[in-house]
């Protein structure tokens, strides 16, 4: 047994992702960053919502928690806050993340708690049958947006960043290693942190859009993300189709929500008594 | 006394809250009372019609709201014309003498008109006093908690340092009535 | 000087809660619940205790879920609005079998209605407002001490049978100053099982009648918790035969133990011609008429539900062998007075004395609705 595989929970497979999903590579690259961290199993717990993504805890030999749609990050919330030693992960699809688990996402980035994010950005809802998420470019057809989308899509990083996340990253499942080693910092990371990976839904986004097996919708990805110091070189006009990748956000200096908690309130209220109290 | 019933109208932020409050404190943890407080309010802290039922019993009190008012203490004209319902025959009925002008047909209540705001800023020095002061012109028309556990109480409950204003607004407040 | 003390009753739900080892509070700033979250803020962390406040009613609870899971007593409250967007996770608790309690201080509704006016007119939300079919189990206290007992029993509940609980309240309870003697610790019961250490994966493996152990993350063995229909495993399945056996655990976990769940208080019931069946502030009134009735030679009595939910259908039953009259008092258009109705059996004469306007009914309204049925 490869040393990975002890936090993979074979006995639940198959899982339910079409064959060539980029969902399998990235439960894989997780299991490995945690191999690689020698975390115990029972140190872990593996949240997620609802989609595609959702269903990726089952197959974790760690503790797992399959929630509501969108809501993975509060009850981690409440994981991390009743145990802030722990390593706490959520799973997260795009429509899961940033439509109706938008207003979650922005406030555990505001609070800065100790949660390790990982968005898989693959611009569709898969499992209900391929509507347009907050994430699908514009101008692309699906079964919502029959006539091509009209809306612009959130930019993952551009957001993060301005509700103050201290840990910001973006990779593809093309880069293996790079999206392996992202992972693996972001868990080394003490606040909030997410790791936005670009995946393939060749059956529910690419097939409408001219890209209908994995190959032709890596390329795709591969063809429009670049290393953020190529990026950077580019003119405005050049950048808007253009996802850079890399860790864009690092910050160490921000104390983490329950090291505040525990550690600051708690003694203030214990020591010198809530204002207010006669 | 099986069970006596006070009413405090007032607009927001004139303390009756507070003397609603301070005078259940004192029947319970100083009398053995059994009180309730209830306040109706609006969305406005300040400002708008305000009441508070305060009931004093033997017993527990089964409905916290007043349904036969024994003492009616009002400091404006608006929660006075709302809330005077439920006021029983020879109540007491104290109304701020500037505040509330149009009384009403009163022949069935004891009516004590005084200037209950403007005595608290001049007597006492500061308007946020008018709790205080309210709670002793209760004290001295009802008796419904004892002189000595209200200033005793008052004592207590003051911030360090205003201990002293609310002992003059308490003397405001028995000198109010006459 | 009295032990007694005057209190908020929002603040006696609040203490009670602390007293029946509540260690994890999440909630949103809802009128007139709010004394509730802001009394944690200041206690929990000077008891070494977690407060959070979330960034709406959802979160509130989904963070509660999630620290009960990691071992802790939790609680959140809110008032009707922010009841309606709890209900998504209610259900969540109910199928993943968690324990937490919320309070439900309710006001005037629907919609955000009146804020600062009482209502009793979530009954049917407590009971049905998640989807699917599902237990669940509701407390509604009507007098200062029942509020502190009905709260840490609320807890021992949810503990008990690993099942959300709700814990019902109004506008008036909740913001009146009561005098109440909070009992000393070790009076009254706190019902907290160790967590189990785990040893394999089959936590949700038990048969029918018997209840549920609780089972944490974090103690020894990895398991799966899921909002999905699951087997024992906690893995999704949608397996006929499994789903239904997983769907009557759930139920009769609840229907099974009714005479540890149901409490309810009568009052003169035993000599009486007109019973009047009520709950929260309104069974205060109704008290107040009862008495009132009985000076003036009415033969009326009070049947007080504690436990709302389930309803306590057997015992009101029994009063109907010789009570043949009934009256429903609510602050709403109708909502218990149907479980009455299912209850009451042919030949008991059935009246309602409903409003759902802001104003709880007074006692001489109540008496007259009492005299008018006892003619």
């Amino acid at each position: 047994m490869r040393d990975y595989e002890k936090y993979i929970r074979y006995r639940t497979f198959p899982t339910p992702w079409c064959p060539g999903c980029g969902d399998g590579v990235i439960l894989k690259l997780i299991a490995m960053a945690f191999a690689e961290l020698n975390l115990d199993p029972d140190d872990i717990i593996v949240v997620a919502g609802i989609g595609c993504s959702g269903r990726m805890p089952t197959y974790f030999n760690t503790n797992t928690l399959h929630t509501t749609h969108g809501r993975a990050l509060t009850f981690a919330t409440g994981i991390k806050l009743a145990r802030p030693e722990k390593l706490v992960v959520v799973i997260s699809g795009d429509g899961d993340a940033t439509a109706i688990g938008g207003n979650h996402l922005i406030h555990a980035a505001r609070r800065n708690i100790g949660i390790k994010m990982i968005l898989i950005n693959n611009g569709i809802y898969g499992m209900t049958g391929g509507q347009v998420s907050p994430l699908t470019p514009p101008t692309f057809f699906t079964e919502t947006t029959p006539y091509g989308n009209i809306e612009p899509h959130f930019n993952v990083r551009t957001l993060l960043t301005a509700a103050e996340a201290s840990f910001v990253a973006r990779e593809t499942v093309n880069r293996l290693m790079q999206l392996k080693q992202v992972i693996k910092k972001s868990f080394q990371h003490k606040g909030f942190s997410v790791v936005e990976v670009m995946s393939n839904c060749h059956v529910n986004l690419g097939r409408r859009n001219k890209m209908k097996s994995p190959l032709v919708m890596t390329k795709y990805i591969r063809d429009i993300t670049m290393n953020m110091a190529d990026f950077e070189k580019l003119s405005p006009a050049e950048q808007a189709p253009k996802y850079p990748l890399g860790v864009f956000v690092e910050k160490t200096e921000r104390l983490e929500y329950t090291d505040l908690y525990y550690n600051h309130i708690v003694p203030v209220a214990q020591g010198s008594g809530a204002r207010g109290e006669k | 006394m099986k069970k006596f019933e006070i009413r405090y109208g007032a607009v927001g932020g004139q303390g009756i809250i507070t003397a609603g409050a301070l005078l259940v404190d004192i029947a319970v943890e100083m009398e053995g009372k059994f009180a309730s407080e209830s306040p109706t309010y609006t969305a406005a802290v300040r400002g708008g019609p305000t009441k508070v039922d305060v009931i004093v019993a033997d017993e527990r009190i089964d409905f916290p709201h007043a349904t036969a008012i024994d003492f009616f203490l009002c400091t404006d004209q608006r929660p006075y014309d709302i809330y005077k319902d439920r006021i029983k025959d020879d109540a007491i009925v104290v109304v701020d003498s500037h505040l509330v002008r149009e009384l009403g047909d009163t022949r069935r209540w004891k009516v004590y008109a005084v200037p209950i705001i403007n005595e608290t800023k001049v007597g006492a020095g500061n308007v946020v006093l008018t709790s205080v002061v309210s709670l002793a012109v209760t004290q001295k028309l009802t008796n419904i908690v004892t002189y000595e556990h209200m200033v005793e109480h008052i004592k207590h409950w003051a911030p360090k340092g205003a201990v002293e204003m609310n002992m003059k607004a308490i003397e405001v407040g028995m000198n109010l009535i006459q | 000087m009295s032990a007694r003390k005057v209190l908020q009753g929002n603040i006696i739900i609040a203490k009670a809660a602390l007293a029946a080892g509540c260690d994890f509070f999440a909630g949103y700033p809802i009128t007139p619940s709010s004394e509730i979250a802001q009394y944690m803020s200041k206690e929990m962390p000077r008891m070494d205790r977690t407060f959070i406040q979330m960034e709406d009613e959802i979160a509130s609870l989904g963070a509660c879920i999630g620290a009960s899971l990691a071992g802790r007593k939790t609680m959140t409250a809110t008032s009707g609005p922010g009841f309606s967007l709890m209900q998504e996770h209610i259900g969540m608790a109910v199928m993943a079998e968690v324990p937490v309690v919320i309070v439900n201080v309710q006001r005037g509704g629907p919609s955000t209605g009146m804020p600062t006016k009482p209502a009793q007119a979530d009954m049917m939300q407590t009971r049905w407002g998640t989807h699917g079919d599902h237990p669940i189990i509701a407390l509604y206290p009507a007098f200062a001490d029942e509020m502190f007992s009905e709260t840490v029993r609320a807890f021992n509940l949810a503990e008990k049978y690993w099942n959300p609980v709700v814990l019902l309240s109004d506008e008036v309870l909740g913001k009146a100053h009561m005098d109440v003697e909070i009992p000393d610790p070790g009076t009254y019961e706190v019902y907290w099982e160790k967590p189990h250490q785990v040893v394999d994966l089959n936590i949700y493996d038990r048969q029918i009648g018997e209840n549920p152990p609780r089972v944490d993350f974090f103690k020894g063995y990895p398991i799966h918790i899921d909002g999905l229909e699951h087997d024992a495993h906690g893995w999704p399945s949608f397996d006929a035969k499994t789903v239904d056996k997983m769907q009557r655990l759930r139920m009769q976990k609840i229907y099974q133990n009714l005479d540890d769940i149901i409490r309810y208080k009568e009052y003169y019931l035993d000599d009486a011609e007109v019973l009047v069946f009520s709950f929260g502030i309104s069974a205060r009134s109704a008290l107040a008429a009862v008495k009132a009735a009985r000076e003036q030679g009415v033969k009326a009595g009070l049947f007080q539900a504690l436990t709302v939910w389930p309803f306590p259908r057997a015992a009101l039953q029994e009063r109907f062998q010789r009570t043949k009259k009934v009256l429903t008092v609510e602050m709403n258009l109708g909502q218990m007075k149907y479980e009455v109705e299912r209850v009451a059996p042919p030949g008991v004469e059935k009246r309602t004395l409903l409003r759902a306007n802001g104003m709880p009914f007074s006692p001489d309204e109540v008496l007259a609705a009492i005299k008018e049925l006892a003619k």
